[in-house]
């Protein structure tokens, strides 16, 4: 199965997961009410999922209606005629540039040299990221996990330019760069401190040290 | 009584600093929507936990100016990049970009800001002199009624949202069930909590929508590489020239803006879809064979329909509690965030600040018009900003602005989490303002539907006892069934070769 398969699956497992679990969790409740919507809701979950997850074997209409999109408006419709208009205005422009000027054709040079040059920053990127373990998602991901796990233990004011230093590194940007970074995102926080005096300098192992 | 309260808006609304709030959120807005990657959905979810220490009004005031200002920006990046900063300015860059490099960006612009300060304006009026009518309607709704529009606000979503129906319908219901956390409506007993006193309160809607706009959109721009404009772009053109030309074609003008209006309060779509069906009609009624290669009334059309979705969204947020946009969504969680109940609670006690609402929207209307015609000329700058910087800087802003809210832990892991789950929904075709409608509105669904059954005394034939009850789970059912019949008699019509 691709990885882009199994991904939704996961998210069917998380969806499946949570309605089982909420479920068996109320049968310890001692108000009927309290328990209702939740069951609902859950009884809503299972069966969509379980739905979801043997779409390809049910008969071709039940198929249809669960896993293609219905929509009151024809998205595709619409993306078709945009997708249409946008060749034709590429079209237009091409024609546009055939007939001007020089300094509509010395643009357009220029316009190449910074294509190719966009071209080469993605080959650099695309070696660079092939010899990384992580990709540039997958560390953003990471990153915003630690940074969430340190300010639990340390404050968002300690765990913020950490952060902010770690994914400039990451990705590559110049130190004046990430300098300004860390700089725009610690006005972010201090922001926050003193709009709505929140406890940003606070952690677990850092109770109200921060500051 | 309205008119009192109209006065009492139009008071409220021009009073400093609130009008300072709304001129600082038009400019935001006007920001957010330029810079491609943001959106007013994002851009308002970040700003929304910094609007705590403002009174309700003001933080309203300001998000509303948020997003009409980001409906004026997106034109931005459009016309000079060909990049609509926002699903709403899609059809902007069919005419715009190929006016911008015939050297006419600066009128372009100036177009887009007047034709889209018009149609705000236009729209706002009639929105104003419809609001009897709306109180009327929302003061009919009892709570089996409100129980049944938070359904039909989620079929509508669903079905409106790309992707099948029943993903549309889990993603609700999953929403729906993660309100269901802390304490139960009416027996006050506690749920899920695992005895953990951080969750006594539930999980946070803010939280859940900072995590599902802001985190699951940063994931999505860290696959993608930097900055989207090229450098040296040139915005001349005559600003004057643009004025004229948006006067000179009031129905394209109107029609458009009413479409928009028309198309923004069906909830569940808004100017993503309003914006095309509005240049599709500029285009069938006119003669002109320039679409597509810079013809100008297909600016007005898109942009002028876009400002128009604004004011026609607000009629079922702010009446029903049912979003017609991802941007509405986080406008009506910055309303309850402030203990502002959509509703017979706006319609009735707060009928002033509804008003003022209004009133904002059309004062920044005129904000749009002054700044897009005086700044248009350094518009520029702001398209060239590259996405990869904006990334640390707003993870910082979620993080910090969720733990904010409460200063509880939960919040900050909750948008860790549902910002992957948004991120896996989004890439998998599940409706993600599905899943926020359910977490915005499941407190009160769930209030409805127990006191409706205890009103009954468990009997579910409350839920068509009354007419409104009737015609609205009519609608639910056309709903819900109507497009699977369109799609069905269209599968027929293509024959099986279709497939």
């Amino acid at each position: 199965m691709q990885s882009h398969d199994r991904s939704e699956l996961g998210l069917l497992g998380v969806f499946l997961a949570t309605a089982v679990g909420f479920t068996a969790l109320t049968f310890d409740f001692r108000s009927s009410s309290a328990a209702l919507f939740p069951r609902l809701m859950a009884g809503v979950i299972v069966v969509g999922v379980v739905l979801l997850l043997v779409r390809e074997y049910l008969p071709e209409p039940l198929r249809r209606v669960v896993a293609e999109p219905v929509s009151l408006v024809d998205q595709e419709e619409l993306e078709h005629d945009a997708t249409e208009l946008e060749t034709d205005t590429d079209d237009a422009t091409e024609l546009e540039t055939d007939t001007d000027d020089a300094t509509e054709l010395e643009t357009d040079t220029d316009d190449a040299t910074e294509l190719e040059t966009d071209t080469d920053d993605a080959d650099a990127t695309s070696t660079r990221a092939a010899e990384r373990p992580l990709t540039p998602r997958q560390f953003t991901f990471a990153a915003i996990a630690g940074y969430v796990g340190l300010s639990y233990l340390f404050s968002i004011l300690v765990a913020t330019p950490l952060f902010v230093l770690a994914y400039a590194t990451w990705f590559g940007h110049r130190r004046r760069t990430a300098l300004a970074l860390v700089v725009a995102s610690l006005l972010v926080v201090f922001l926050f401190i003193e709009l709505a005096n929140a406890p940003l300098g606070d952690g677990r192992l850092l109770p109200g040290g921060g500051l | 009584m309205v008119f009192d309260a109209l006065l009492e808006g139009i008071a409220i609304a021009l009073s400093w600093p609130t009008v300072g709030w709304l001129i600082l959120g038009v400019l935001l807005g006007i920001v957010i929507g330029a810079v491609p990657g943001i959106g007013p959905n994002l851009g308002m979810a970040v700003v929304l936990p910094l609007t705590l220490p403002l009174g309700g009004t003001n933080a309203i005031i300001l998000l509303v100016g948020i997003y009409s200002g980001s409906m004026y920006g997106g034109s931005i990046a459009a016309i000079l990049v060909n990049v609509p900063g926002t699903a709403a300015a899609a059809a902007t860059t069919f005419d715009g970009y190929p006016l911008s490099r015939q050297g006419e960006a600066g009128y372009a612009l100036s177009v887009s800001a007047v034709s889209s300060a018009f149609a705000g304006f236009m729209t706002v009026a009639v929105l104003i002199l419809l609001s009897p009518l709306l109180v009327t309607i929302v003061l009919l709704m009892g709570s089996p009624e409100y129980f049944l529009v938070a359904v039909l606000g989620l079929s509508m979503i669903t079905i409106v949202a790309r992707g099948s129906i029943v993903k549309g319908f889990v993603a609700g219901a999953f929403g729906l069930l993660l309100t269901t956390i802390g304490i139960a409506p009416m027996s006050s007993e506690l749920r899920f909590t695992f005895g953990s006193l951080e969750l006594y309160d539930g999980l946070n809607f803010v939280a859940a929508i900072l995590g599902l706009f802001a985190i699951a959109e940063m994931l999505k721009l860290a696959g993608e590489r930097g900055g989207i404009a090229r450098d040296g772009i040139a915005v001349d053109g005559t600003h004057t020239r643009g004025v004229r030309e948006v006067l000179s074609h009031p129905v394209t003008l109107v029609k458009s803006a009413f479409i928009g209006m028309g198309i923004g309060s069906l909830p569940g779509s808004g100017a993503a879809v309003s914006n095309f069906v509005a240049y599709g009609e500029a285009m069938r009624s006119s003669a002109s064979d320039r679409f597509g290669r810079g013809e100008i009334l297909g600016v007005i059309a898109s942009e002028s329909s876009n400002n128009g979705t604004v004011g026609g969204s607000l009629i079922p947020a702010l009446s029903f509690g049912i979003p017609g946009s991802g941007a509405t969504a986080v406008l009506l969680g910055g309303l309850l965030m402030h203990g502002l109940i959509p509703g017979p609670d706006l319609f009735e006690g707060e009928l002033q600040l509804t008003y003022s609402v209004f009133v904002a929207l059309f004062v920044g209307n005129l904000v749009i018009l002054v700044i897009g015609l005086s700044l248009v000329t350094r518009m520029d700058v702001l398209t060239r900003i590259n996405t990869e910087y904006l990334i640390p800087v707003i993870v910082v802003l979620a993080v910090a602005g969720s733990y904010t809210l409460r200063s509880n832990w939960i919040d900050v892991a909750t948008i860790l989490v549902l910002g992957a789950v948004g991120y896996y929904m989004f890439q998998h075709e599940y409706s993600v303002i599905a899943f926020i409608l359910g977490m915005v509105l499941g407190g009160i669904a769930e209030e409805n539907f127990l006191r409706s059954l205890q009103l009954s005394d468990g009997s579910w034939a409350i839920f068509v006892a009354s007419w409104p009850s009737r015609l609205i789970v009519l609608l639910i059912v056309l709903v819900v069934v109507g497009p699977l019949v369109s799609n069905w008699l269209r599968n027929r019509q293509e024959g099986p070769d279709a497939t």
